[in-house]
């Protein structure tokens, strides 16, 4: 039943993807997303289309996975394709009922949010899918060090973070044992009219979060035994590398980013 | 309800990077009416077995048939629902799944699934709790508030309130303390000796309890069937069991090595303290030692 969630999923390979630092490659997905809603141009959105898929298949992950782990987001996406669809009023008019008009620019704009929307999701997922959480959240700590001036308590957010990313494999594991218990005792989820479908997920949802209260209490109880009291004066295990490879990759990126601004100021 | 497994095989996360193979194509069968315990290493397949029993998991590919049921990859969910009123599974820390108010309405949820009318799914819960050993006072209190054996046996009458024909159960009493332990072993075999069609399927780490109550042992290891047969037999190869990170029960261990150390050929089955007890009376009689015992 959830076989194929991948949010948050780390796919262990041995690739380049996998080898860059944390960092770099939060800081490209950040730049990616800005700058790919900055832009209309069909050749830098060409441009971001296959910096996409470049970095996607040297990430060694099967695109099959990824695509099937989409359906739900794919969902997302077309019903935002046919809203722009429908409520886009620009263009020449290319199909008339009585009650839809389908103007030229809303295929325009439709297919562009969708298309912003795909690789958008394309490149968030490559950032999970190719760092382990650990790495992930050592590398936002790093990068909010910054804030801490100002009392941004940065360790404590980055450790709130890992602590969730932690458990989502836990948390749907526990899912799809519930739900298989309930289903023994006769629950049916898919079944009925939606009202009754939602009553069903009651004898799922409340033992799921009694659960979750009882492992949080285990889990600071556990921490504070060992002696845990936050970030003040700890220091890192594992220490993060900024290697020539980070240097090119987010080098390219920043000349998407500049390229994007060109574009922008020619138009 | 018989058990007929062909070709049987399970993969986790098909399609995936993370695919597994579970179970690798075995055959079986299993009668009606009989207590089976299902042994096996932790990640044998023994989990992933018994919930092809219910048609909670469909098999990847081969089938398999339980009772007038015959479950394969492409099997309707719609048809499996018929089965379950059936054929029940007890969950490792069955005390996981409780959410209603009351007890009373948390055992009685599975009956009225299952097509009873409220009045007569609540009789029925009233019953299996009284037979699990909850006292009437604690009908109306939320199960939250019970403690954590008493949570179990509320789970546990829930899913006997189904009044199932075939009971799977998967390590019952792990995390009980010895005296719980014995009591639920005691309410499941009671329970399975008052009917005869009844048939029970136990998954365990518990080698004495899967000598001492059952008519047949399956041994699981790597995915696969390796051996099946009743307790004596298959706990007659100590060498097998423990190449297989397995062992087996504290009495055929003390009457093994009575019987390296003496070297007298003597029946190394005994399941229960008054069976072993028998054996080493006999030993010493063979020894010439009776007059003294």
């Amino acid at each position: 039943m959830f076989d194929n969630v991948i949010i948050g999923q780390y796919v262990p390979k041995e690739s380049v993807i996998h080898k860059m630092d944390p960092r770099s490659k939060l800081i490209i997905v950040l730049l990616f997303i800005i700058f790919l809603f900055l832009t209309r141009h069909p050749f830098i959105l060409g441009m971001a289309v296959i910096l996409t898929f470049t970095a996607f298949s040297r990430s060694k992950i099967p695109f099959g996975y990824f695509i099937k782990g989409m359906r739900f987001i794919a969902i997302i996406i077309f019903f935002t394709f046919l809203l722009h669809l429908f409520m886009t009023r620009e263009g020449t008019v290319l199909v008339e009922w009585p009650l839809l008009t389908v103007y030229s620019g809303g295929v325009m704009e439709g297919s562009l949010i969708a298309l912003r929307l795909f690789l958008l999701i394309l490149m968030a997922s490559l950032l999970t899918l190719t760092t382990t959480p650990i790495d992930l959240t050592d590398g936002m700590e790093r990068l909010m060090k910054p804030l801490k001036k100002v009392n941004v308590p940065t360790h404590e957010l980055a450790l709130m973070m890992s602590i969730a990313l932690r458990f989502i494999p836990t948390l749907l594991g526990e899912t799809a044992k519930i739900v298989k218990a309930q289903m023994a005792r006769g629950a049916n989820f898919s079944e009925g009219s939606l009202w009754k479908r939602l009553k069903a997920l009651i004898p799922v949802l409340i033992p799921l979060f009694v659960q979750s209260f009882k492992r949080a209490e285990d889990l600071a109880i556990a921490m504070e035994a060992r002696g845990y009291n936050g970030g003040e004066g700890r220091t890192k295990f594992r220490q993060l590398k900024w290697k020539p490879l980070d240097t090119g990759a987010l080098s390219l990126f920043i000349a998407f980013a500049v390229l994007t601004v060109i574009f922008r100021f020619l138009e | 309800m018989q058990i007929k497994a062909d070709n049987l095989t399970y993969k986790y996360m098909k399609n995936t990077p993370f695919e597994k193979e579970a179970l690798k194509g075995f055959n079986i069968t299993i009668p009606e009416g009989r207590f089976t315990s299902v042994i096996g290493h932790t990640g044998s397949g023994k989990s992933t077995f018994i919930q092809h029993l219910n048609g909670l998991l469909k098999p990847s590919s081969g089938t398999v048939a339980v009772g007038d049921w015959t479950i394969r990859a492409d099997t309707k969910q719609k048809h499996l629902y018929e089965l379950r009123r059936h054929a029940s599974i007890v969950f490792q820390f069955p005390e996981h799944q409780l959410f209603h108010e009351t007890v009373l309405s948390d055992v009685a949820y599975g009956p009225v699934n299952f097509g009873l009318s409220k009045l007569e799914a609540e009789k029925r819960a009233k019953e299996y709790l009284e037979l699990a050993g909850i006292h009437p006072d604690m009908f109306d209190r939320s199960p939250f508030d019970l403690s954590g054996g008493q949570m179990r046996r509320v789970a546990i009458a829930g899913v006997l309130a189904l009044n199932p024909k075939l009971l799977i159960l998967d390590e019952p009493t792990a995390g009980l303390d010895p005296e719980g332990q014995v009591k639920m072993m005691e309410l499941f075999y009671d329970w399975f000796q008052e009917k005869k069609e009844r048939s029970i399927i136990l998954v365990t780490h518990q080698m004495e309890d899967a000598a001492r109550y059952s008519d047949e042992i399956v041994l699981m290891d790597k995915g696969t069937v390796k051996d099946q047969g009743r307790p004596h037999q298959v706990f007659s190869k100590a060498g097998e069991l423990k190449a297989m990170g397995l062992s087996v029960p504290e009495s055929v261990k003390l009457l093994s090595m009575l019987r390296e150390q003496s070297g007298e050929d003597m029946s190394t089955a005994a399941f229960t303290l008054e069976e072993t007890v028998d054996q080493v009376l006999e030993f010493l009689r063979k020894r010439g030692v009776s007059d003294r015992v």
